[in-house]
């Protein structure tokens, strides 16, 4: 039987995230055993989760009070984390999944593969004996280097994780278990509340008011703004979501004011959450953890976000969502209004209209799920288009056709577009010189070398110091570089020439595919550009004959 | 419950009764409650104390004769949600007098009496019961004439060398792992040490580097 261990311990962002990862591995692996490792404050929310057979709780809070703290005798933390790490270790684990890449898990990982655990499979960041993180592919790479830091990832992370750990992505049950009674008692008040409607078919809108973070909540004016326009629609009815604490109850009662006290408010612990999301026709949230309930049941969703978060790697895993990013709390009502609208009614929106947001759309293609930009005019596009093309990239590094045209045509500013690829080609011309340049120094002669401790870091200086994976598509190229040889930069030149010229190889064959997909999408942008220009003189002709 | 040690001044513990004739202690010829109704003024200070505050967990310093803490239990039990109290007291005479005079031992309440400074904060318990972030009360008469016992419990240091840590290390193998280093410093600067110095690789384990990560995470 398969002992899988899946380690989650971030607070908010993965954590009904990784449901799907879960389901996708009790489908492939039905005898498989899977144990989550997760924090001690998250205990109620695993223990809705379904298909997990054990769960380990880390006491993070408790040993960074320690830790933190001048009172405590650090002998405590050395207990708590010692106790801790041996009941992990207890058992070989066949497989570890790190899902969440941060350096506690890491650390954790590194640490089981040198215990019990030598021989399992491991999905994320493990490092070796040398603190080099390892990685065999393309998408291992970029997943353990600079997927974890880039603001502007062009993969959600499930689809990295479910790629690397070869299977697929089918949620047919939501993952979750809900309570019977709680499922009885929420269809039937939903029920009641179309009943008193007087429509059957009014969709119910549920708006979650409150975020874990005040930075991240929406303004009260445009919660209002929204829901005006919201109760205008007969067959709109919205609902106001709440956690069962104060603050919220205070909030709720604030907006409820603005309407003569006369909106439904709905008060939901975690375990009646799913039950109430469940019922909803659609629900519009900042909130981490009521959105990805909502995306385990595929209730159409939008995600209020108003800081430049990770959204591109953690936005809710369904075709049926839009999101909403704002740099200040006041979004206007309206674009909510419209994404209702698109969601429920596939009513046309011109998009591009919409000011001081901008607005996104996950599509589908042979890798899992891309937000494509739905208002690009409002929003830097240079960002974007190297997001979109590097995704095409990397799919090619690992050998995976990909149709880009759905891409392409997401990326309509031909001008534009054709300036950004003019400056990709020139960074990558620069590191296709400096790799030439290493390949040189790295076959010099022994008696030429003056430095031999040195020669291997002066040999890769320039690649290793080219810029950051969100600059460019080159900067992704060395980034994956980094990867790969941070493992011999440990040795001497001479230990390691073959394996970082080898490396080097690999380098080139990503920079090709980079030049070559560059050169797709420009002649893309051509071909629409030219095509453009003929419907132009032709319209220009007929209307210059018509006026004969 | 109590060691040898108390820090009460001998002989100085006198018993008065109130008006309702409940017991009073009077230390250092200081009352340590109301001599007029010691449960009225309990219930007041307890009511400021408790306004606006849903915590579950207190840390009362200083016992007396135990009115503050009845009615603080008596509080906490009408919200019918568990709740943990500890009490610290440093005078063991007095909390035998409070054993022998009132015997009323509320539920769900731990007593550390008499206990110097150092063992309390070796206490398993009473660090997992402050890792929680209780409310505390301080007993103001009490923590006037223990002035110097209270003043250390608040502004105590713990260990931080490896000295002092290794003792309280439960696992043999990780508490020889440790006392291998000079200085824990070392020990929080690890992950640099091991980049730098290749020879200490095959040291198979990352425990102080998780500790120096949850640093770094903060």
């Amino acid at each position: 039987m398969n002992k899988i261990l899946l380690i989650n311990l971030k607070e908010n962002n993965d954590f009904f995230a990784s449901t799907r990862i879960i389901s996708a591995i009790k489908n492939e692996y039905p005898n498989s055993s899977i144990t989550f490792l997760t924090l001690d404050s998250l205990q109620d929310e695993a223990n809705i989760l379904d298909n997990i057979d054990h769960i380990i709780t880390f006491e993070k809070k408790k040993l960074i009070s320690i830790l933190n703290s001048q009172i405590y005798n650090k002998g405590f933390a050395v207990n708590l984390l010692s106790d801790f790490l041996s009941q992990v270790n207890s058992q070989p684990w066949s497989k570890i999944i790190n899902y969440n890449n941060d350096y506690l898990s890491t650390y954790i990982t590194s640490y089981l593969k040198l215990g019990q655990s030598e021989n399992a499979d491991t999905v994320g960041g493990v490092l070796n004996k040398s603190f080099s993180l390892q990685a065999e592919t393309a998408f291992e790479a970029y997943y353990n280097g600079p997927y974890t830091k880039s603001a502007n990832a062009s993969f959600c992370q499930n689809d990295i994780v479910l790629n690397l750990l070869s299977v697929k992505n089918n949620l047919t049950t939501p993952g979750l278990k809900c309570n019977p009674e709680h499922e009885r008692i929420a269809y039937h008040n939903f029920q009641k509340l179309r009943a008193l409607e007087g429509n059957p078919n009014v969709k119910i809108i549920g708006i979650k008011i409150k975020s874990s973070n005040i930075e991240t909540d929406i303004s009260t004016k445009t919660i209002v703004d929204a829901l005006n326009l919201i109760l205008d629609n007969p067959d709109f009815f919205p609902v106001i979501l709440i956690e069962p604490r104060e603050e919220e109850r205070l909030a709720a009662n604030e907006i409820n004011q603005f309407f003569d006290n006369s909106l439904v408010t709905i008060e939901a612990d975690i375990i009646a959450l799913p039950s109430v999301i469940n019922n909803l026709d659609l629900l519009i949230t900042p909130e981490t953890k009521t959105k990805q309930i909502s995306s385990l049941f595929n209730v159409p969703t939008i995600e209020l976000h108003t800081k430049p978060k990770d959204f591109y790697k953690h936005f809710n895993y369904q075709e049926n969502l839009i999101i909403i990013f704002s740099k200040t709390s006041d979004i206007e009502g309206k674009y909510i209004y419209d994404a209702i609208c698109d969601l429920l009614f596939q009513k046309t929106i011109n998009w591009g209209q919409h000011k001081n947001i901008h607005c996104f759309r996950p599509v589908r293609d042979e890798l899992g799920l891309i937000l494509l930009p739905l208002n690009q005019e409002q929003m830097p596009i240079s960002s974007e288009i190297r997001r979109i093309l590097s995704r095409i990239c990397l799919a090619k590094f690992n050998n995976i056709q990909i149709d880009t045209k759905v891409h392409f045509d997401h990326l309509n500013n031909y001008q534009h577009n054709l300036r950004i690829m003019s400056q990709e080609k020139e960074k990558l011309a620069a590191l296709t010189r400096h790799l030439l340049k290493a390949l040189r120094m790295l076959v010099r002669p022994p008696e030429q070398i003056v430095n031999p401790d040195t020669h291997l870091e002066e040999t890769l200086k320039e690649i290793l110091e080219f810029e950051g994976p969100d600059k460019s598509i080159a900067g992704i190229c060395s980034s994956l570089f980094k990867i790969y040889a941070n493992k011999y930069l440990i040795h001497t030149a001479a230990d390691s020439t073959n394996a970082i010229e080898k490396e080097l190889f690999v380098l080139k064959r990503y920079v090709q595919i980079s030049f070559e997909v560059i050169k797709h999408f420009e002649s893309y942008c051509l071909d629409v550009k030219n095509t453009n220009l003929i419907n132009n003189v032709k319209t220009k002709s007929s209307e210059l004959r018509a006026s004969y | 419950m109590a060691d040898h040690n108390s820090f009460t001044k001998s002989n100085s513990l006198e018993i008065v009764y109130s008006k309702k004739g409940l017991p009073i202690p009077k230390l250092e010829d200081i009352f340590i409650h109301s001599q007029y109704d010691p449960e009225k003024e309990a219930e007041t200070f307890i009511n400021q104390h408790l306004k606006n505050n849903d915590n579950h967990n207190f840390l009362l310093l200083g016992l007396g004769f135990g009115y503050h803490l009845e009615n603080l239990c008596q509080r906490l039990a009408q919200r019918k949600t568990s709740y943990k109290v500890i009490v610290i007291e440093p005078s063991v005479e007095l909390f035998e007098n409070y054993k022998t005079l009132r015997g009323n031992f509320p539920q769900n309440v731990e007593f550390h009496v008499g206990i110097n400074i150092e063992t309390l904060y070796h206490n398993k318990n009473i660090i997992e019961f402050l890792t929680q972030k209780p409310s505390v009360i301080a007993q103001p008469q009490l923590l006037q004439i223990f002035n110097h016992y209270f003043q250390e419990l608040l502004t105590y240091k713990g260990g931080t060398t490896i000295k002092s840590i290794t003792p309280l290390i439960n696992d043999d193998e990780v508490r020889q792992y440790f006392s291998e280093f000079h200085e824990l410093t070392d020990l929080f600067k690890l992950p640099e040490i091991i980049k730098q110095q290749n020879e200490i690789l095959c040291k198979e384990d990352f425990i102080p580097l998780i500790i120096e990560s949850l640093n770094v995470q903060q």
